[in-house]
């Protein structure tokens, strides 16, 4: 992370005097990171539970993974019309109603190429048109509607199982 | 199978869960569960414009990337765990029947590997005892000489066979049992002679499955990692379930009991005065003269026999009446003017052939020699 | 005759007399014996080789309740007037067990000229064994010494009548000894449930569990009597009784009636004070050694000094008897 930090203000000196397509080809705008988690619950001294996400422990088939992709603006310009875009990893089924987005519409995909609000997302099936199910879903979409100020971050989320 | 399936992959799940919160997953993919070793990858790409102008995608890594197109970026993965599960089951729900002193008696095993990929296992037998006793019997002594065999019979994990023993090799281990199939594992063992081994009696034994490394020929076993995961190795989460007879879960051994049940033959000797010369029938009695029926029924409780012969002896204080000797009914002819089996005689099941009595209780197999004497 | 007696109608033979046991197995199995029988069947079961043995089956021999009374002296010539006249019976337990038996006699039977008339007490058990009626003899008294047999036990009995004075030469008295078992009798087959040896059914056998003989009294008419003389020859030449003059005994027997004297013995016992000649004892003049041998006669000393000669049967075609013998004076 040191190094990271250099190599920011390095950018972010160079870039004052650029375009922002010129810029483009060496460094982007927003460092985008994936991580997976699982939820841990824990239980307070008052007895209370309550759940935060933990590193990953084992996976075996049946586990449900907690995906968080988060995206940061690290220009010294807004960001504007962010939309990040995630396949459902290989091997896991997308949980429904698990995919979140603050500021952001979500929208899925049962190819990866034709996106869709959930109620709107069809598929056909044996010559019928019907409502996807969520476990047919292969990627996911969220579209934010702000703009990303310099240093502002969004993420998105969404659980897996894995088969 | 796809129910006992979807229930073992639950109990994983809630196993798994200890430290997770999450739904249930609302459905279950049919398939083949993710094997271990394989590695799942994510990478997330982002679009977006800066003043008005469309900026080359940028892809997602672990900690972070910023570096535009195809060569930035890095996918966050890691690799599907070991998460063994398996099953030893006996196969038919009965004992196997014996004899004194009969060796290399076959039970029979089936070994279901539910792992989400192929997995070794060591197998071994002994005389450990379940907490309860199993088919009804208690234990009363100790089978010896075991020795356990694969069978090469096909083995199906929705239907319960009980194949025959077809001389497979002996072996302590089942190598690389594939994802959601199953073999028969034959235990065999030697009866101890009589009165160790008597009529009635049982001898439960164990069969003991435990996962073992990839390759390792059974000799190395598996062993649970810790606690964190290790996203570049496959780690090993115990998942078996079946608490019954003394089994824990979740400690990457699964135990299975058979039993061993002693049948032999029984003979049943009873006596009947037939006449006494005074009395009405049915009311004789046993005095000097009188004539006594003898009646000796020989019951098969085990195995089919050969070479079965009855050794009678006439009584003291009687003497045989010539020629009143009948085997299963029919007439026995005296031996050099001898009661036929005096000395030893071949006897048999009713239409069986000689020496040969089967098992069963009914009139078509008890074998049944009568014969008469008077009492001197 | 002062010393001298003779003993009539007397059967004697070697058998011992009281309780005895015969040797042969009239009966077979005894009560109470168990039989048993052991069955045993080899087999194989593969290549082993197994052995079953059955139960063992026991059939308790039970008992037989039969008894045979037989009259050892069937016969017996008697006398008007004879009292303590006994007749001998023999009662066998033919059964095979161990019983007791009740004895009855009875002397008033149809078909006889007279009725002996019961002694009281009738019955004795021949205790001395010595085949006649002696004071050594038990009385019989029911209820109290029942016989108690042994299978194939038997006991000697006598039965003891007078004879009526009035009956005459050849005339018929019957008596009769029954003797039953104290379990039961009845037709062959009745069964008494568990009351033979040892709890055993005790079942009547062919004899019904009781049986009876009769002897007859036969007024035979036979009287013997002896006429006794002596000479004294003394060492003086003289007939004078002095010590060691000899005295010539000589007894002449007669016989009279129709009957029989059945084994007629004479004895006569060395006087007092007198000594035996050896070699003097003759019969009907033919000499007689003194020895207790095939001849009919001998000299014995125990328990006294005494001569007898075995007369044998003896008729009034007989003829006379003379028994001569010398003694010589102390």
């Amino acid at each position: 992370m040191v190094k990271g930090l250099k190599i920011l203000g390095l950018t972010a000196i160079v870039a004052c005097g650029l375009s922002s397509q010129a810029f483009a080809q060496d460094k982007g705008c927003i460092a985008l990171k994936s991580t997976a988690e699982v939820e841990q619950e824990v239980v307070n001294a008052k007895g209370e539970k309550s759940t935060k996400l933990v590193p990953l422990t084992k996976v075996v088939p049946g586990v449900e993974v907690i995906w968080t992709i988060t995206a940061n603006n690290i220009c010294k310009q807004p960001s504007e019309k962010v939309s990040i875009n995630d396949a459902v990893p290989e091997h896991m089924t997308y949980v429904a109603n698990s995919a979140i987005g603050p500021g952001a519409d979500i929208e899925f995909s049962v190819d990866g190429k034709t996106f869709a609000a959930a109620d709107q997302l069809t598929v056909v099936e044996s010559g019928a048109s019907r409502k996807a199910r969520a476990d047919e879903y292969t990627a996911i979409r969220w579209n934010f509607k702000n703009s990303f100020a310099p240093g502002a971050q969004g993420f998105g989320r969404f659980r897996a199982i894995l088969n | 199978m796809k129910i006992f399936k979807q229930q073992m992959r639950r109990a994983s799940l809630a196993v798994v869960a200890l430290g997770l919160i999450g739904a249930a997953p609302s459905a279950f993919a049919a398939g083949s569960d993710t094997n271990y070793s394989t590695p799942v990858t994510n990478t997330a790409s982002v679009n977006y414009s800066v003043s008005g102008v469309p900026q080359t995608v940028i892809n997602s890594s672990p900690t972070g990337n910023a570096t535009p197109g195809a060569g930035g970026g890095a996918a966050t993965s890691f690799l599907v765990d070991k998460r063994i599960m398996f099953i030893a089951e006996e196969t038919n729900g009965a004992a196997t029947v014996t004899s004194p002193g009969l060796t290399q008696v076959v039970t029979v095993f089936r070994v279901t590997n539910t792992s989400n990929g192929a997995q070794d296992f060591r197998i071994a037998a002994d005389n450990t005892q379940p907490p309860a006793i199993i088919f009804g019997r208690t234990d009363s002594f100790d089978m010896s000489n075991f020795t356990l065999h694969i069978s090469a019979a096909a083995c199906s994990t929705a239907t319960m066979s009980t194949p025959t023993f077809a001389g497979e090799a002996a072996t302590t281990f089942i190598p690389a049992l594939g994802e959601d199939t199953c073999k028969y594992v034959f235990v065999r063992s030697d009866t101890p002679v009589s009165p160790t081994a008597a009529n009635g009696l049982a001898s439960t034994i164990r069969l003991v499955v435990s996962a073992s490394t990839t390759g390792s020929s059974g000799a190395t076993l598996e062993t649970l990692s810790g606690a964190a995961d290790n996203a570049a190795a496959v780690d090993v989460v115990f998942a078996e379930t079946g608490v019954a007879d003394g089994n824990v879960i979740h400690n990457g051994v699964s135990m299975a009991f058979d039993q061993y049940f002693v049948g032999t033959l029984t003979v049943t000797k009873t006596a009947a005065v037939i006449s006494d010369g005074f009395s009405v029938a049915g009311q004789a009695k046993a005095i000097p003269g009188a004539v006594v029926e003898y009646t000796i029924s020989v019951q098969n409780n085990g195995l089919v026999t050969s070479g079965a012969a009855l050794t009678e002896i006439i009584p003291a204080n009687t003497t045989y009446i010539a020629g009143s000797t009948t085997l299963n009914g029919a007439a026995r002819a005296d031996v050099a003017g001898a009661m036929p089996f005096v000395g030893g005689g071949a006897i048999s099941s009713p239409s069986a052939a000689s020496g040969v009595i089967n098992p069963g209780s009914t009139a078509a197999e008890i074998a049944v020699v009568k014969f008469r004497v008077t009492i001197n | 005759m002062q010393s001298s007696r003779i003993f009539g109608a007397v059967a004697v033979t070697a058998l011992a007399f009281g309780l005895g046991t015969n040797n042969a197995n009239a009966v077979g199995a005894p009560a109470g014996t168990p039989i048993n029988n052991t069955a045993q069947v080899d087999y194989t079961i593969g290549t082993v080789n197994t052995t079953a043995s059955s139960n063992t089956v026991t059939v308790t021999v039970a008992e037989i309740l039969d008894v045979v009374v037989t009259a050892q002296t069937p016969t017996v010539a008697v006398n008007a007037g004879d009292t303590q006249q006994e007749v001998r019976y023999r009662v066998t337990n033919t059964g095979n067990g161990s019983e007791t038996f009740r004895l009855v006699m009875t002397s008033t039977i149809a078909g006889d000229q007279f009725d002996p008339i019961p002694a009281t007490p009738s019955i004795y058990f021949d205790t001395d064994a010595s085949g006649d009626l002696s004071p050594g003899d038990t009385p019989y008294v029911v209820g109290s010494n029942d016989p108690v047999l042994s299978a194939d036990g038997f006991v000697t009995v006598l039965v003891v009548n007078s004879i009526p004075n009035w009956v005459v030469d050849t005339n018929i008295g019957f008596t009769r000894l029954t003797a039953d078992s104290r379990t039961g009798t009845g037709v062959p087959g009745t069964t008494f449930v568990g009351q033979g040896v040892g709890g055993v059914d005790a079942v009547v056998g062919t004899t019904g569990a009781d049986s009876e003989a009769d002897s007859s009294y036969v007024v035979s008419g036979v009287s013997l009597t002896a006429a006794k003389s002596q000479t004294v020859v003394d060492q003086f030449g003289g007939a004078r009784p002095v010590p060691g003059a000899r005295i010539n005994y000589s007894i002449v027997v007669n016989v009279t009636g129709s009957g029989s004297a059945i084994n007629a013995v004479f004895s006569d016992n060395i006087p007092a004070n007198t000594t035996y000649v050896p070699g003097t004892l003759r019969l009907n003049a033919a000499v007689l050694s003194d020895g207790a041998d095939a001849d009919a006669g001998d000299y014995s000393t125990t328990p006294a000094a005494r001569v007898r000669v075995t007369l044998g049967n003896l008729t009034t075609a007989s003829g006379p008897q003379t028994v001569t013998f010398a003694v010589v004076i102390n």
